[in-house]
């Protein structure tokens, strides 16, 4: 479906701009200079035959879009007026240029007809052409390498301060969700495709503490993914380099002076940092023969754009793959065999609970909760320190609590609510661990839990401080970074209550199992970059 | 009786007795989706929806009015220093606010330049008018950081184990300073007559977050040893507490150089005067002792209260009298009659624990803090009826008569 009623529409002018010495050649292996504004130039992509680039021009808070002929050093404007144009991309073909634009004139009472769509323009200059509509955000578009889709980041559908990865058929206008994480301050943006069009990578961020990072997919499975980038740095913007080989991206590292160019090697996680001078550099494209990049820097005080030849980069060493340690139980309480008010521990560590109130064990071999609790006394076997760690729980809901309920908690002397599997007042289940000074990191699911059978539910902190939640083995939307705590002797593990004995779960349970590690459930989902290319 | 309120009135001025302050904490964005009849009633993006707000506000009997410079995380003025989240599709790094209407603000717009108008109107009222800028300037999610923020990772917080914070800025870094205080030029520069910047509004960010090179360099230097691992080591905490204390030291300088007066009131959350080791300290690196000892801050404003809800009242008259000594003579202090109740704290925890209407609490939260020697009240934060009709009569009655001006402290 097209909508060429086109509500804010750009003159597109032909103009040529005088032409403009733009070609100054910085130190040695820095990039040399293509723009020299006003404004900012940024967002800069490269033409397939290579004669032009095409970027956006920002002055007073709005941009056009404005094409460069790298033979001549003419710039033509493209894209003018009032509004904002940003983010183009060229088809594969090179006749035409998609972009995201919009130009709000109204308050938000007075109504807003439309946000941030996409439109594509003749590279030469003409009419745009609608292509998304609605009060939504659509942005950083680029095309499939057959030029039979766009896929582009959206705020589409959702409403948690996060921005997903859709694509769009240009033949029919249906739009598909390819990345979504559907929780708050989680986004993927920025997609890019390997030159065979069967992968993509995007930039995401999953949590309010975590850094942009590069995720690759298959544009078959989008689910089937991996991070490419090393933790503990930040980097976005990422473009797929012409041989396939590796990916140019945004980022930063501790110790670097600001934003500078990354080449990230797929074969083995190598990167190179390139040489772009002072100031910031970013959103690097590549040439169509990959043998250059053209990116934005800020060396001179504004963002111009460079094109710097990438030559022979020397990445660093390829970083080691640590292999995710497989689930160990320390804990495994056998419900079923419940006998003198204690129930006894399967997992060989001795780690039997103690009831206190009463747990009745129903005839499916359950322990029904509410008028009772149990502890396991603490032990360095719960030390998990900064490791990973799992926590299994098997549960049944009649119905759902009127107010939160907790299933299980690892009381710590570094926190009372060291982590916890809990139902919420909505039904939700939760797990969370904790970030060193103690601040809840949690996952849960966007929807109540089913009630009327049983559920499984695995939570994991992993090694790395991410959190997880599995619902009957399925990753859960909602997950959490950054928790670090290192943990010690627990006080207690206190199942079916609050640590005090408050709160307590009103449900049965049939399974709780604690360990080292990370669940065969969960490793799944953690692939290598080299599972998901099919290396 | 009116006569006898003008005449104590006239009284208390020439005994140099300030008027009771009622400062409302004010977010316009939590207008924005507030309907009367049916209908949105603010309409944020102009200076009649502005005004609304105000008249609204002021029902509650306030008389210093803070506005938040980034509403919603939305600036509310045309700044050429930074940017938020309006700007989303603009910036790729930042993910959207993607609230119903809210993302869609042109509040960034300069004309009109909302914070200056609203500011002027304040005090052609007769009011003060002035700024409640979030610590870090930001609110909470990564829609809300300022876009100089994230263009600048060299100064990026890190954890313990040295991960860095995409988009937070460490205050150790001279480069972040100077930022902060072109921020504060611009703020100025929008008249206020108060700059009130509230430390429990960091966006999560605390001791935990500073191990970043100069400050844990300078932990070394002093100790000889490598920081504690523990974030919440008190010696830590008051070691990064040094560098926030620089930072309020810097706004103050900055303030006393515009050449006209400005307050300076900073906003901390259970503050306890018996224990230095306090929740401002280790949850926010804040030693307010020492702002009230330098003399940097004009007053000190309590978000939260220490209070027992066995004894709601009395602990609380004694927790204010606590903090009437603990600031002295020399510092203002602000107590609170919050209609908010994250944290707990809150009326609506005072209700729970008393059984009490909202007006009644109000008006036994004021009595007490006017009693105790407080300078006036701090209400976190004004919303649409959030401060009940009752409520705001009841309060405006009290604090435009028996305590109308402020009691000297004994």
């Amino acid at each position: 479906m097209w909508w060429p009623d086109i509500l804010e529409r750009k003159r597109t002018v032909g103009r040529m701009t005088g032409w403009l010495v733009l070609a100054a050649l910085t130190a040695a292996g820095q990039g040399a200079q293509l723009t020299q504004g006003p404004g900012a130039d940024t967002e800069a992509a490269w033409s397939p035959d290579g004669q032009r680039i095409v970027f956006q021009r920002e002055q007073n808070g709005e941009a056009d879009l404005v094409v460069l002929d790298l033979g001549t050093g003419r710039e033509q404007p493209l894209v003018t007026g009032p509004g904002d144009a940003r983010y183009p991309a060229w088809s594969p073909d090179g006749q035409s240029v998609v972009y995201s634009f919009g130009h709000i004139t109204t308050t938000a009472h007075q109504g807003i007809p439309n946000g941030y769509n996409l439109f594509s323009v003749p590279a030469t200059g003409g009419e745009p052409r609608r292509l998304t509509s609605g009060q939504v955000r659509d942005y950083t578009p680029v095309f499939s390498p057959d030029g039979k889709e766009v896929f582009f980041a959206t705020t589409r559908e959702l409403s948690q301060n996060d921005a997903a990865l859709a694509a769009l058929n240009l033949a029919t206008g249906e739009i598909r969700s390819l990345v979504r994480f559907g929780g708050t301050n989680m986004g993927a943006v920025s997609p890019t495709f390997s030159p065979d069009g069967r992968f993509f990578a995007c930039a995401v961020e999953t949590s309010l503490r975590a850094n942009w990072r590069i995720v690759i997919g298959r544009c078959a499975a989008p689910a089937v993914r991996a991070t490419a980038s090393p933790d503990g740095a930040a980097m976005y913007a990422p473009r797929w380099s012409p041989d396939g080989a590796m990916l140019a991206c945004t980022g930063y590292r501790v110790g670097d002076p600001g934003w500078g160019i990354y080449l990230l090697r797929l074969a083995d996680g190598a990167m190179a940092r390139l040489d772009t001078g002072p100031g910031n550099a970013r959103s690097p494209n590549w040439s169509p023969d990959g043998k250059e990049l053209v990116y934005e820097g800020n060396g001179t005080g504004s963002y111009r754009l460079y094109r710097l030849a990438v030559g022979q980069p020397v990445f660093g060493p390829a970083p080691e793959v640590v292999p995710v340690e497989p689930a160990n139980p320390c804990l495994n309480l056998d419900f079923a065999a419940t006998k003198d008010g204690q129930i006894p521990d399967r997992s060989g560590h001795g780690h039997p609970a103690a009831i206190s109130g009463t747990l009745p064990v129903s005839p499916d071999g359950g322990i029904q909760c509410g008028e009772g609790y149990a502890q396991v006394a603490g032990h360095p076997d719960f030390a998990f320190g900064l490791g990973a760690f799992y926590v299994r729980a098997e549960v049944f809901l009649e119905q759902h609590p009127k107010r939160l309920q907790l299933v299980v908690v690892g009381d710590y002397p570094e926190h009372h609510l060291g982590w916890q599997i809990f139902i919420n007042a909505e039904g939700r289940p939760f797990f969370n661990s904790r970030t060193p000074d103690g601040t809840f990191v949690g996952a849960s699911t966007g929807k109540p839990l089913p009630t009327g059978k049983r559920v499984t539910l695995i939570g994991v902190r992993d090694a790395k401080g991410e959190v997880s939640l599995l619902v009957d083995g399925v990753l859960a939307s909602s997950r959490g970074t950054g928790a670090t705590m290192a943990y010690g002797t627990p006080t207690q593990i206190r199942v079916g209550s609050q640590f005090s004995g408050s709160d307590r779960f009103t449900g049965r349970i049939y399974r709780l199992e604690v360990g080292r590690g990370v669940p065969e459930e969960r490793r799944q989902s953690m692939l290598t970059v080299a599972e998901v290319l099919g290396q | 009786m009116r006569v006898s309120l003008v005449l104590s009135f006239v009284a208390a001025l020439a005994l140099g007795q300030e008027r009771f302050e009622v400062a409302g904490w004010v977010d316009s964005f939590d207008f924005s989706r507030a309907k009367v009849d049916g209908q949105f009633h603010y309409d944020l993006e102009t200076t009649e929806g502005s005004i609304r707000v105000l008249d609204h506000v002021l029902e509650t009997g306030t008389n210093t009015v803070l506005w938040r410079n980034c509403g919603g995380a939305t600036m509310r003025y045309g700044s050429l220093e930074d940017s938020h989240h309006q700007d989303a599709p603009k910036d790729k790094r930042r993910l959207p606010d993607n609230r119903d209407i809210s993302g869609w603000l042109r509040l960034g717009d300069t004309d009109p330049d909302m914070l200056g108008y609203i500011i002027g109107v304040c005090h052609e009222r007769g009011l003060r008018g002035g700024v409640h800028w979030p610590f870090e300037e930001n609110h909470w999610s990564s829609w809300t950081y300022g876009g100089w923020n994230l263009d600048h990772p060299q100064y990026w917080v890190r954890d313990s184990v040295g991960t860095p914070w995409c988009g937070r800025s460490s205050f150790s870094y001279p480069a972040v300073l100077e930022h902060k205080m072109r921020l504060l030029d611009e703020l100025v520069e929008r008249g206020m007559d108060t700059l009130f910047i509230d430390t429990w509004r960091s966006g999560g960010w605390g001791p935990a977050w500073e191990y970043v090179p100069p400050v844990v360099d300078a932990w070394r230097a002093k100790t000889g040893q490598e920081p504690p691992t523990n974030p919440r080591d008190p010696a830590w905490c008051r070691h990064v507490a040094g560098y926030t204390t620089a930072f309020f030291r810097a706004v103050r300088q900055r303030l006393d150089a515009a050449g006209r007066p400005t307050r300076l009131y900073v906003g901390v959350s259970r503050p306890d005067p018996a224990n230095e080791a306090d929740e401002p300290l280790i949850q926010r690196g804040v030693d307010w002792r020492e702002l009230v000892r330098e003399g940097i801050v004009d007053t000190l404003v309590v978000n939260i209260a220490v209070w027992d809800a066995k004894r709601p009242f009395e602990s609380t008259q004694e927790y204010y009298a606590a903090m009437r000594a603990a600031v002295g003579p020399d510092c203002r202090l602000l107590c609170p009659v919050r209609a908010y109740d994250y944290d707990g704290g809150g009326m609506p925890s005072y209700a729970k624990a008393t059984g009490l209407k909202q007006d009644e609490i109000a008006v036994r939260l004021t009595k007490l803090a006017w009693e105790c020697g407080a300078d006036g009240i701090s209400l976190e934060c004004v919303d649409h009826d959030n401060y009940r009709p009752d409520t705001r009569r009841a309060m405006a009655e009290l604090v435009n008569g028996p305590c109308r001006m402020a009691k000297q402290a004994e």
